[in-house]
C-alpha cells in the first residue's frame, strides 16, 4: 500500500487539480441510463411478447428466449463496435441490463481471439464478467445459508 | 555538454533531416491529417493481430524517414525506440524487421523525447553518424493492456483520454552546416520521477501535469532564459486537465506563459466531435504531433523555437489493482530552426 | 469488408427468425387483449352442470386491481384468466391469494384454476373466440382446454 498520509505537496497540488478536473455530469448521466436502460426493457418487452404471442411460452417461460435473443443482440451489436458507443453515452444503462454482463463475455472473448481459442478465449472470457459469476453465486450461498439458519432456528 | 543539473546543451547541433509518421483511421479523420506521411484506414492493417499492426506501424514510420533522404537501413547506425506494450515486444519485433543496431526505451508516452534526447547525444558526440529515433503506441493494444477490452461498454470519465494510433521516427544526422533553414536540436532535460499521489488511472493528465512543470522549470533554470525565448512549448500528452494544472504549477514556479504559446499534442490531434474525452495519449501521440504537424509548422516558419516536453505515466496494471499512486516522468527536448 | 460480411449474415438471420412467424394467424381479440380489455362472455363446453359463469366473472371482476376476465368452464374444471393494472402488479401474489380463497368460498364444489398469465388469458380468449363465433365442434374445443391447463400446470 502506498502511504496515505498525504504531504503538504501533495494535499497543495490535489486541490489545485481539482480546480479543474471535469466532474462526472452525475444528474445527466442518470437520466441517460434510465431512457435506454427502459429502451432495452421495451425491446425486451416486445420480444417477450413475441414469444408468448407465437409460440407456446407463458409469461414465466418466456423469459429464458427472451434473455438469450436480448444476449444475442448485444453480441452483434458488439461485434460490429456498437455498443461500446452505447455504453460510453448510457453508462449504467447499458451496462445493468443482461445485455451489459453479455457484452462483458463477448467483448473479452473478441480482445483475445488473437491468443488462441484456449489459452485466449477460453481462459479469458470471464476476465470481466467472472467476478459477476463468483460473487453472485457466493452471495447466494451466503443468503441461502441465512435463510435456512433463521427457518431452523423460528420455524418459518 | 552538461549544463546546469540536470540539462544537455548539444553544441554540435544534431540535424533532424527526415521524418515518418504513420497513423491509423481515428487521427486520419483529425486536425493534423494533412501532416501525416501514411493514413490506414483499418486499426488492423491486414494484421493478423493489434500487436502485429503495431508493429508493423513502426516499421513504416521508420522505413519512411529512411526512405525520404535515399538512405537504407544499413546506412543507419542506432535505433532508439519504445512503445507501452509488456516488455516492449512491438518496437522489438520492428527492429527486428529493420535489422538495425537498437536501443530500446520505456519512459511511457515520454519514450518519444527520452529517445530524441539520447539519439541527439550520439549524434552530437560522435557517437553514430545516422541515427533514427520514435515512438509508437496502438489504441487496441494499450487498451487490452491498461483497461477493458476494446469493444467493452464500460462509460470512461471526462479526465479519460484517448490512446493515439500512430508511430512517429525522424532521422537525425551530423550537423554538416550545409544546407540553411535546418531543424537542430540544441538542448534536452531530463526529468525526475514525480508523485504527487494522485491515484486514478482514468484521469492521467492530471497526475502527470507535476512532472511536467518540474521538468519545463527546470530547463530554464539550467539554461537561465525566459519563457519568452520559445515560440511555442508543447507537453505531450496532459489532455485539458493536465494542462490547465501545468499552466499553474508553472505560474507558481515563476514562469507565466501566455496560453497561446503553451500547447498539448493530445489536444491538437483530434476534433471536438470526436469524443475523446479529455484528450490524446500514448507514446505515439508527442511523435505523431511532433514529427509529422510541428516540424512541418517550423519549416513553413510558423514557429522558430520550440520546446516539447513529453509526460509519462510509470503504471502498470499491477501498480493500479495494487492502489499504488502514479509516479510520472517528463523529458523536454528543445528543437530551433537555423 | 468483414463488417458487411457480418450484416449480411445478421440479416440473414433476422429474417429468417421473423419469416419463421409470419404464417401464424389469430384472432382480432386476441390481439387487442394485449393492450387493452376485451370482456369475453364466459364459455361453457359442457360435461358437468354448468356453474354461475357470469357471476365468477362478475366476482373477479369486482376485485379493483383487476381490469379483465375471461372464464372457461369443462366439467368440474373452471378457469379463471384475469389481467392486473399495471401498477398493481407488484401486489400480484396477495391478488391472486385472495381471488383464490374469495372464489373457492363462494362456488363450492368446482375445482376452480386461476391465472393472470398474458399467454393463458391469451389462449382463453382465443378458445372463447372459436367456440362461440365459429361453431367450433366441442370435442375439439376439449382437448384445447386440456392442452391450456397443461401449459398452466408446467408453470407452476
Amino acid at each position: 500500500m502506498a502511504k496515505d498520509n498525504k504531504t503538504q505537496e501533495q494535499e497543495q497540488y490535489k486541490k489545485l487539480e481539482q480546480k479543474y478536473e471535469t466532474k462526472r455530469p452525475v444528474l445527466k448521466n442518470c437520466l441517460k441510463a434510465f431512457l435506454v436502460g427502459g429502451t432495452f426493457c421495451l425491446v425486451g418487452q416486445f420480444i417477450t411478447y413475441f414469444y408468448i404471442f407465437f409460440f407456446n411460452f407463458t409469461e414465466q417461460t418466456a423469459g429464458n428466449p427472451t434473455v438469450a435473443t436480448m444476449i444475442f443482440i448485444a453480441m452483434l451489436l458488439t461485434g460490429f463496435g456498437v455498443y461500446d458507443r452505447i455504453g460510453q453515452f448510457a453508462g449504467a444503462g447499458s451496462a445493468v441490463p443482461v445485455t451489459g454482463f453479455g457484452n462483458s463475455v463477448i467483448s473479452a472473448a473478441i480482445e483475445h481471439r488473437t491468443e488462441g481459442l484456449v489459452l485466449g478465449v477460453g481462459s479469458n472470457i470471464f476476465k470481466l464478467a467472472g467476478s459477476v459469476i463468483v460473487f453472485g453465486v457466493f452471495s447466494a450461498f451466503v443468503v441461502a445459508l441465512i435463510k435456512q439458519i433463521y427457518q431452523m432456528i423460528i420455524g418459518g | 555538454m552538461l549544463s546546469g543539473k540536470q540539462s544537455w546543451l548539444f553544441q554540435n547541433r544534431p540535424v533532424i533531416t527526415s521524418t515518418g509518421v504513420s497513423v491509423g483511421p481515428f487521427e486520419g479523420q483529425g486536425h493534423l491529417r494533412d501532416d501525416f506521411d501514411i493514413i490506414h484506414d483499418d486499426l488492423w492493417l491486414e494484421e493478423a493481430s493489434y500487436e502485429k499492426a503495431h508493429r508493423v506501424l513502426l516499421e513504416e514510420a521508420v522505413g519512411r524517414a529512411i526512405e525520404k533522404k535515399g538512405l537504407k537501413n544499413e546506412d543507419i547506425q542506432f535505433l532508439f525506440a519504445g512503445d507501452l506494450v509488456n516488455q516492449i515486444t512491438p518496437t522489438s519485433f520492428a527492429a527486428r524487421t529493420l535489422g538495425i543496431p537498437y536501443f530500446g526505451l520505456f519512459g511511457a508516452c515520454s519514450t518519444s523525447m527520452e529517445g530524441l534526447a539520447l539519439a541527439a547525444f550520439t549524434v552530437n558526440y560522435q557517437g553514430a553518424e545516422k541515427v533514427v529515433t520514435g515512438a509508437s503506441s496502438h489504441n487496441a493494444v494499450v487498451e487490452k493492456q491498461f483497461r477493458y477490452p476494446t469493444e467493452y461498454g464500460g462509460q470512461k470519465p471526462p479526465t479519460a483520454q484517448w490512446t493515439v494510433t500512430g508511430a512517429g521516427a525522424a532521422l537525425l544526422e551530423q550537423n554538416r552546416g550545409a544546407a540553411k533553414n535546418q531543424l537542430v536540436i540544441k538542448s534536452a532535460t531530463i526529468g525526475k520521477v514525480v508523485d504527487l499521489g494522485m491515484k486514478d488511472p482514468f484521469n492521467m493528465g492530471g497526475a502527470m501535469a507535476p512532472a511536467a512543470a518540474e521538468t519545463i522549470s527546470a530547463h530554464f533554470n539550467d539554461f537561465n532564459i525566459k519563457p519568452d525565448y520559445y515560440d511555442l512549448i508543447v507537453t505531450g500528452d496532459l489532455g485539458k486537465i493536465g494542462q490547465s494544472a501545468a499552466l499553474d504549477l508553472l505560474e507558481q514556479k515563476g514562469l507565466k506563459l501566455k496560453p497561446d504559446q503553451f500547447r498539448d499534442c493530445g489536444l491538437m490531434l483530434y476534433k471536438d466531435d470526436q469524443n475523446v474525452q479529455s484528450g490524446g495519449s500514448g507514446a505515439g501521440c508527442s511523435a505523431t504531433v511532433l514529427y509529422g504537424h510541428l516540424l512541418n509548422e517550423m519549416k513553413k516558419g510558423a514557429y522558430k523555437r520550440i520546446l516539447l516536453a513529453a509526460t509519462g505515466a510509470l503504471l502498470s496494471p499491477l501498480t493500479v489493482q495494487q492502489k499504488e499512486s502514479i509516479p510520472c516522468i517528463a523529458h523536454a527536448v528543445s528543437i530551433e530552426m537555423e | 469488408m468483414r463488417k458487411i460480411y457480418m450484416v449480411s449474415i445478421s440479416m440473414l438471420l433476422f429474417s429468417i427468425l421473423l419469416g419463421g412467424c409470419a404464417g401464424d394467424s389469430s384472432s382480432k381479440e386476441a390481439i387487442r387483449s394485449l393492450i387493452s380489455s376485451v370482456d369475453m362472455d364466459p364459455a361453457y363446453l359442457g360435461g358437468d352442470k354448468e356453474a354461475p359463469l357470469e357471476k365468477i366473472k362478475k366476482v373477479v371482476a369486482d376485485h379493483d386491481e383487476i381490469y379483465d376476465v375471461a372464464v372457461v368452464q369443462k366439467g368440474k374444471q373452471i378457469l379463471v384468466a384475469y389481467k392486473v393494472k399495471h401498477m398493481k402488479r407488484f401486489k400480484m401474489a396477495s391478488i391472486d391469494k385472495d381471488l383464490t380463497s374469495d372464489l373457492n368460498k363462494k362456488f363450492k364444489g368446482y375445482e376452480i384454476v386461476i391465472s393472470s398469465d398474458i399467454k393463458i388469458f391469451l389462449e382463453v380468449v382465443e378458445l372463447i373466440v372459436q367456440v362461440q363465433d365459429k361453431g367450433y365442434s366441442k370435442e375439439k374445443a376439449k382437448k384445447w382446454f386440456g392442452k391450456i391447463m397443461d401449459l398452466e400446470k408446467e408453470m407452476t
